[in-house]
């Protein structure tokens, strides 16, 4: 090529576009997610990746499905509510760590990180809300879980612990659900109210303790707690307010309530609800189990689905569901286990849906046996830092650690065996 | 003496709060019923016998809610500078309406044994500063303790749970001073 004056110019402006083009980040969707996480490892084969051509050895007394509102598509055939709602989510069926310990595939599902490094991540629930913290100006916690996040490792990471999560207590599903520090039926308004202003007298009369700076501050920090008590909070949490049939909708037991105040929780614009159900570790008499749980299940994740869409607060909420692995797709039918699935890291499954993510696919393959992955692996990395992208936040942006500087969000990302890149075949893009 | 008159004589002292395990087994004294303390890492879990304080922990594998909202650092973050004393809403917000910590002053024995043993307002009112804030109370204050039970039809035990609410959570307990 003839160089020319201009030639050089010709070129940056390729790679200029060229790099906005790579750069290319989808406008962000999503406002909140909520996180339906099955704490102990629910069986994909059971749920979201039947294998109804296998043996009784994978699918165990589950040999039905459930076909979808999307052709092509089969879950479980426990789940036939949520199998009327296939065009409003997607399916992962090749979701992979390789951990097989809880609380180290706690760790991997929810902070992303695989690199094995000394640093302890924080959960994404807390990345969520450091990166918010500026523009959530919401008066409820932007991380809170319902009734409590797992504690198997520290969850606020190397943030601290101002960035964990806001655990509610109580119980959902009751006629008072019992919120820790803001809904207290042990006493009432005027009780309360009788208490700060004895406290207030009481304090000024104090002859050892005379600090107008520290009685400064922890007035005002009371005034607020005062307004969060008895202010929006309150309205959110409050379940009452609902009908009678939406509450039965979701199913009046934990997971099923849990649900619906996770929806009030996105109307009040959290940007972090983590909906935390435990008892998916069946070793033991899992049949039966599934029996119990995932009926339930099925009626609070199809209904939350069906009203966040009527709603219209689909599009601007992320909906993910599964749990830190997924379990054996081959049954332990020998003593003591008796019909158990035992802890399965190498290929699990995760729903997910709404906030820019593409309903109505299945991406990834498991062989017949659920065994093996044939195609596209999903690490954490690439789930989490999806949905970091559609929340608006770099995925390979940093953050700042106490002794190391800024570091990547997600070390696993990118990497090798810990990352097979962002889940962009579930993403709208803006054309 | 105000604090800048004070510094060239060196004569200062920050106030500050009480630290997690110290508050948390004075929370625990205070009501008689401390925490229950187990470490679920690594399996199997360990289980502390009832009554263990706080500050007799052996390590921070042990999940306690209340240690982690006054700051106590978690066992993966060594660095002790992480430590947070600071006051902050969250925990004002447990102090002031939790479910958990109201059961625990209702329920309290300790209360339950000293209102017994103290059948009048003044009596009740010493018995429980003493306990709570290591001095007795004026005149003054057991003047506005006799008022509220008053007003409000209370109970001496129901007394006994609104004074201690109110010096549990007051600065002069959660500081040092």
């Amino acid at each position: 090529m003839k160089s020319t004056p201009y030639s050089h110019l010709r070129i940056y402006t390729f790679i200029l576009l060229l790099s906005v083009f790579i750069n290319h980040v989808p406008a962000q969707k999503a406002k909140s997610v909520i996180l339906i996480y099955l704490d102990g490892g629910p069986a994909q084969t059971d749920t979201f990746d039947p294998k109804p051509e296998a043996t009784r050895d994978i699918f165990g007394n589950f040999k039905e499905v459930s076909t979808t509102n999307v052709p092509g598509i089969i879950i479980g055939s426990k789940l036939p509510l949520l199998a009327q709602q296939t065009d409003k989510y997607s399916l992962i069926r090749s979701m992979t760590h390789g951990v097989f310990a809880h609380e180290t595939g706690h760790y991997a599902m929810i902070t992303g990180d695989l690199s094995g490094g000394s640093i302890v991540y924080p959960s994404y629930g807390a990345v969520i809300s450091y990166f918010k913290k500026d523009s959530y100006t919401g008066i409820l916690p932007p991380y809170i879980s319902l009734t409590a996040a797992n504690n198997r490792f520290n969850e606020g990471g190397f943030l601290g612990n101002a960035y964990k999560s806001f655990d509610t207590g109580g119980a959902p599903e009751k006629s008072a659900f019992e919120v820790e520090g803001i809904i207290n039926s042990f006493v009432p308004e005027d009780r309360f109210q009788q208490r700060m202003q004895l406290l207030k007298t009481i304090e000024k009369l104090s002859p050892t303790f005379n600090n107008p700076d520290v009685s400064e501050q922890v007035d005002s920090m009371r005034g607020r707690n005062v307004g969060f008590i008895f202010g929006e909070s309150r309205a959110a949490f409050d379940l009452s307010s609902e009908s009678a049939e939406t509450r039965e909708r979701y199913g009046m037991h934990r997971i099923g309530q849990s649900c619906l105040a996770a929806r009030k929780l996105v109307e009040a614009g959290v940007p972090f609800i983590n909906v935390r159900t435990t008892g998916w570790d069946t070793h033991k008499k899992h049949f039966q189990r599934m029996n119990e749980m995932l009926p339930e299940l099925d009626q609070a994740l199809s209904a939350l689905l069906a009203d966040l869409d009527a709603k219209g607060l689909l599009e601007s909420t992320i909906v993910l569901c599964g749990g830190e692995f997924g379990r054996t797709p081959r049954v332990q039918w020998e003593a003591p286990w008796n019909g158990g699935r035992a802890h399965y890291g190498k290929a699990f499954s995760y729903l997910v849906a709404g906030g820019g993510f593409i309903p109505g696919k299945v991406v990834g393959k498991t062989d017949k046996t659920g065994e093996e992955i044939v195609e596209r692996k999903v690490y954490p990395s690439d789930l989490i830092g999806t949905v970091y992208l559609l929340m608006g936040i770099n995925p390979k942006g940093t953050l700042p650690h106490i002794s190391e500087g800024e570091i990547p969000v997600l070390p696993s990302l990118g990497k090798e065996g810990q990352s097979n890149g962002l889940l962009y075949e579930l993403i709208k893009t803006n054309k | 003496m105000t604090r800048t008159q004070q510094l060239p004589a060196k004569a200062t002292f920050t106030t500050q709060r009480l630290p997690a395990e110290v508050l948390v087994d004075a929370l625990a004294d205070v009501t008689g019923i401390s925490d229950e303390y187990r470490s679920r890492v690594p399996e199997p879990f360990t289980y502390y016998p009832a009554g263990t304080r706080s500050v007799d922990l052996g390590d921070a594998t042990v999940s306690s809610s209340a240690l982690e909202l006054f700051g106590r650092v978690s066992r993966d973050v060594s660095l002790e500078s992480q430590r947070n004393s600071t006051l902050t809403a969250r925990q004002l917000l447990y102090l002031m309406n939790s479910r958990e910590l109201e059961e625990r002053i209702r329920k309290s024995p300790v209360l339950n044994e000293l209102s017994k043993q103290h059948p009048n307002i003044p009596a009740l009112c010493r018995a429980i500063t003493l306990m709570t804030l290591s001095r007795f109370p004026t005149q003054q204050e057991i003047d506005v303790y006799r008022e509220y039970a008053k007003t409000n039809k209370l109970s001496l035990r129901n007394l006994a749970t609104d004074i201690l609410w109110t010096q549990i959570n007051s600065i002069e307990f959660l500081y040092n001073h």
